[in-house]
């Protein structure tokens, strides 16, 4: 039975957890060493479907600076954080630019965008 | 065909051929290294010696007592520091004593003038905090302190100027000889020459041996050294000496021409003539040996250590003569202490041997003693910098901030046939990053001004020797165009509109120092109050401070109650100030504040310019602690980084700082540079952590670290730094419980690159100026509930005054200094008094601080929010809080780490009406973690 262990990431705590499926109740989920209501939440999140925002910089022409920072516009599975970094990294825009400006729209097909989180230029 | 080839381009060789100069010879000098000054000149105590020390009679003894007398003319004439500060060495017992009076005897022999043995009393009176134990003392008033770079670069320039051709990265691999003369092969050329002198230092013998039999052999010394902050240099009024033994002259204490305390050195034989890093062992015995002389020294001051070596012969005294076996190569070797004092004499005692090989040497009419002054900018007066930087404003720009260093006097050293084409020539020639912050700040604007002058590419630009890499290519594998360093933010108009009369300083309500998230939050806060005339203060080219950089997100949760990145953050504080019309000053340094709210400030559109405020607003924020600051040994190549510098390079200014790096210290900067490394698709081999947890936040232990696969190596530290160009590796142990190496523990770990997330120092410099009373605890000032320091009138707030963890803080403690500077405004024009009285707050036990230190019950809100640090991991504990003996609040805490700042919230009401005297927050101890 797949068992994983995580730490949750919600107070300073850090409790280590053993998340695994619960045999007879498929979709359950047997969560030890946890302390609180909402580290079970987060624990059946991150088991399931864990994601994370991304934060890098694409290329800028045109600018003061030669990059900008950039975010995904939600958090994107955590499993994609490579190949989106692929994509930002194939990206080079012309300047100036706003903050939120999209940068990346759609990235992946995710519904996820790459968007510019400072205005420069 | 020259007439004269000098091989090696120290404080020797730049001093003879300065000297050879004077005269028609066609002369080159050959330096295998890419800078003049690189070896034994560039790493020791730098003093002129009085000269009483060598034994009567030999070369040391004649060629000392003479060069020591030609300093004043000579450093005066090169503009070049020089001080006679006098020297001590200092007896302990009666047999030291005699010691003393052995040394008095043999320096009246070297007919050194006016020493003087003098006695107790006296000599505490000269020195003071000197131990007790010291009885007496010889008073060497000759003995002097230079620059021994400078002067060795200031000779180079004056020689260039004269016609001596440089050759820089130029490794003499052959020489061979006819009746024409010499052939010397460097780097697939080969320079013909009538005669060679032999300065290569640590490769003299190496030298000597390519055309001569074996003869004198250099076997290297290394000496280490601590290096302190500036204004530790009044701790040695003069070179303090213990009394010499037969391993040599000792640990000495000096001052340096800047005003820092060198502390050093030790004497080791080494194997090779590169070996100079560091060691754990040197250092522990140079403190050991510096606090016989003086206690109390501040050791928490060090900024650098570093080590040099000696080119000692078993010989003893120099050796400078002809060779034997070969005419018309004069060898000058062994050239160990006293080598710098008796440089001038040297140069003048070899030019005497060519005159006398060549039967005659004819002056030049024409000799240019001095190219260019290097009188630091800030050392001259007001019109003396009005003037440079109406000529030239890139003098009104400061690229160094711990030293004050402009743009324009960086530009300049890089001109010239010697000017500096490295990070570390630049250093030598004006400092910048040679002062508390290490480069820290400055290193990439440094750069970006070497690159632009030299028309380079920034990765190209090197620390010291080829192969010194800083930078290994850029982000997303993308080129980057050199772009003009002026102002990225919209700069809004600053004048305050107010007429002036003559000749009075222009007047504001209210100054804030600095524009990052502390000063920006301040500024708005004092706004909405009604303050008028507000005027930021921005030392960089854009608002925003350390939260441009800090791309990440996890921002604003508390503020703005959604998850930001740092862009983001500072944007919407930017877009507050620009709403509210707030003035700012981008790319502007403060050089000083004054208690009486005076503001002195530089920059390329005004020049140097007082302002006078009615309140001021510090947020000048932090600086990382550096490799320096924590003594790790090792050599000092390319590829050390504080992480936040590293942060800069790869989010701002796109460039990648290595391909295999260690992250030393697990604070969140650290683990969120770690993360960033590997997502520009470079290798993280570890991150090192001394303590058995990670410092950061749970959340970025997982997210950065866990996330990536990254080692994270807990109860390990490094011990030794590898490398001579770019980091090779390093040697790391698990450490114990008092975080110390653990020996038997030691292994290599391959790398190329080390960051250091080591901890933050507020950045006090200027509230020191202004006479403010700082907390050893926080390293910041002591303030109030309304963020006023000391100082009435002059208010801090966010890192300058205590380190925080997340920046929701910082922006909350800088709303209450906005709105505490306004009311103070408001209460000086309409006069208005304070009621209540003035309680402190107490850390006990585990707590290391509180911040505010005091609260006026008439000034302080219905709530007050004080924040804490605490000292180790606690589970399950309770904070107590008592007004004079009665309990006033508890508060419970699940965890309590010395990485997360505690908040506890006080209601006024909860404290007594009556006066007490301090309200103390105890730490009542549940489970330990």
């Amino acid at each position: 039975m797949e068992e994983k262990e995580m730490i949750c990431i919600l107070c300073p705590l850090g409790c280590k957890m053993q998340v695994s499926k619960k045999e007879d109740q498929p979709g359950e989920l047997k969560v030890r060493g946890i302390q609180c209501k909402k580290g079970k939440d987060y624990a059946y999140e991150e088991f399931h479907n864990p994601t994370r925002t991304l934060t890098s910089t694409v290329a800028i022409r045109n600018t003061p600076l030669p990059r900008l920072p950039v975010k995904t516009s939600k958090p994107l599975p955590k499993e994609l954080v490579y190949k989106a970094m692929e994509e930002i990294n194939k990206v080079e825009i012309e300047g100036p630019v706003k903050m939120g400006a999209v940068i990346i729209k759609n990235l992946m097909d995710t519904d996820i965008d790459i968007v510019a989180t400072r205005s420069l230029g | 065909m020259y007439d004269v080839a000098i091989i090696g381009a120290g404080i020797i060789g730049t001093s003879i051929a300065r000297e050879l100069s004077r005269y028609n010879l066609k002369i080159v000098l050959i330096e295998k290294d890419s800078d003049v000054a690189n070896g034994a000149t560039k790493a020791n105590s730098a003093i002129v010696h009085a000269g009483f020390d060598p034994e009567p009679g030999t070369l040391k003894a004649i060629l000392n007592a003479e060069g020591n007398r030609l300093y004043e003319n000579l450093c005066s004439e090169l503009d070049v520091p020089f001080h006679r500060t006098g020297s001590l060495v200092i007896a302990f017992c009666d047999d030291e004593m005699k010691t003393l009076h052995n040394l008095y005897k043999r320096g009246r022999e070297n007919g050194i003038p006016g020493l003087e043995i003098i006695a107790k009393e006296k000599l505490h009176q000269i020195e003071d905090g000197l131990n007790d134990e010291a009885i007496g003392a010889l008073y060497a008033p000759t003995a002097g302190i230079t620059d021994p770079y400078l002067l060795s670069i200031a000779l180079a320039e004056s020689a260039a100027a004269n016609g001596v051709k440089f050759l820089f990265d130029s490794t003499v691999s052959a020489i061979s000889n006819d009746d024409a003369g010499f052939a010397i092969s460097c780097n697939e050329k080969v320079i013909k020459t009538k005669y060679i002198i032999n300065a290569a230092g640590l490769y003299a013998d190496t030298i000597n041996e390519l055309l001569n039999p074996p003869g004198f052999k250099i076997k290297p010394t290394r000496g280490e050294y601590f290096l302190l902050d500036k204004k530790t240099g009044r701790y040695a009024k003069h070179v303090l000496f213990p009394c010499p033994t037969a391993l040599g002259k000792g640990v000495l204490l000096t001052a340096t021409c800047h005003g820092n305390l060198i502390i050093g050195p030790n004497a080791e034989k080494v194997d090779s003539p590169d070996a100079t890093e560091t060691t754990t062992a040197g250092l522990a015995y140079i403190r050991a040996n510096a606090e016989k002389l003086k206690k109390n020294l501040p050791f928490d001051e060090v900024i650098t250590s570093f080590s040099g070596l000696r080119a000692k012969t078993d010989h003893g005294d120099f050796i400078i003569e002809e060779s034997s076996h070969t005419p018309g190569f004069i060898n000058v070797a062994g050239i160990d202490s006293p080598g710098l004092a008796a440089a001038p004499a040297i140069a003048l005692h070899v030019t005497g041997i060519l005159d006398q090989i060549i039967g005659g040497l004819a002056k030049k009419q024409d000799f240019i003693p001095m190219v260019k002054s290097h009188t630091p900018f800030m050392y001259l007066d007001k019109e003396a910098k009005d003037k440079l930087i109406d000529e030239d404003p890139r003098f009104g720009r400061i690229i160094c901030r711990c030293e004050n260093i402009t743009e324009g006097e960086i530009v300049k050293a890089i001109e010239g046939p010697v000017g500096a084409r490295t990070v570390d020539g630049i250093k030598k020639r004006t400092r910048p990053g040679g002062g508390r912050c290490q480069g820290g700040f400055c290193g990439p604007r440094v750069m970006q001004i070497i690159a632009r002058e030299l028309e380079i590419n920034l990765p190209d630009v090197i620390k010291d020797n080829p192969g010194s890499h800083i930078l290994t290519g850029t982000t997303k594998d993308k080129t980057i165009e050199l772009r003009d360093s002026g102002p990225v933010g919209e700069c809004l108009p600053y004048n305050s509109g107010l007429t002036l009369e003559e000749g009075a300083k222009e007047l504001y309500d209210l100054v804030v120092i600095g524009g990052g998230p502390a000063g920006m939050a301040a500024a708005v806060a004092a706004r909405e109050q009604g303050t008028d005339s507000i005027l930021v203060i921005e030392r960089d080219h854009e608002l925003g401070g350390i939260l441009q950089q800090c791309i990440h997100n996890g921002f604003g949760l508390h503020q703005f109650k959604e998850e930001l990145t740092g862009p983001e953050y500072a944007e919407r504080y930017i877009d507050m100030l620009k709403e509210k019309g707030i003035r700012c000053k981008l790319d502007t340094m403060v050089l000083s504040v004054s208690r009486d709210r005076e503001v002195t400030f530089v920059n390329t559109a005004d020049g140097l310019t007082t302002i006078q405020a009615k309140a001021i607003v510090l947020g000048m924020g932090c600086r990382e602690r550096t490799r320096g600051a924590i003594n790790i040994p090792g050599t000092r190549p390319a590829g050390i980084f504080s992480a936040g510098t590293a942060q800069r390079f790869v989010n701002i200014e796109g460039y990648m700082v290595g391909k295999k790096v260690v992250v030393f210290g697990s604070g969140d900067i650290g683990l969120i540079m770690a993360r960033r490394i590997v997502l520009e698709g470079a290798e993280v081999v570890a991150v090192i952590e001394r303590k058995p947890y990670s410092e950061g936040l749970v959340r970025n232990y997982v997210q950065c670290v866990e996330d990536y696969g990254i080692p994270m190596l807990l109860q390990h530290t490094i011990v030794d730094i590898k490398g001579k160009n770019r980091v090779e590796g390093i040697t790391i142990a698990k450490t114990d419980s008092k975080k110390e190496p653990i020996p038997g523990t030691y292994r290599e770990l391959e790398c190329d690159t080390i960051l250091f997330s080591r901890g933050l120092i507020p950045e006090n410099e200027l509230s020191k100026g202004a006479g403010v009373v700082l907390d050893r605890a926080t390293g910041g000032p002591v303030v109030n509930e309304a963020m006023e320091t000391s100082v009435e009138g002059i208010f801090a707030c966010g890192n300058v005054v205590h380190v925080h963890d997340l920046v929701d803080w910082v922006s909350m403690e800088s709303w209450r200094a906005g709105i505490g500077a306004a009311k103070y405004i408001k209460r000086c024009e309409e006069k208005t008094k304070l009621g209540g009285f003035t309680f402190k707050t107490k850390p006990l036990n585990a707590i290391s601080y509180i911040v505010p230190h005091q609260v006026r019950t008439g000034a302080m809100d219905d709530i007050i929010e004080l924040y804490m640090r605490v000292r180790g991991q606690h589970k399950n504990a309770e904070l107590l809080l008592k007004a004079g003996d009665m309990e006033v609040k508890k508060v419970k805490k699940k965890v309590l780490s010395p990485g997360e700042m505690v908040s506890i919230k006080l209601s006024k009401a909860d404290l007594p009406v009556e006066p007490f005297e301090a309200l103390s927050i105890e730490l009542v101890e549940g489970e330990k973690a």
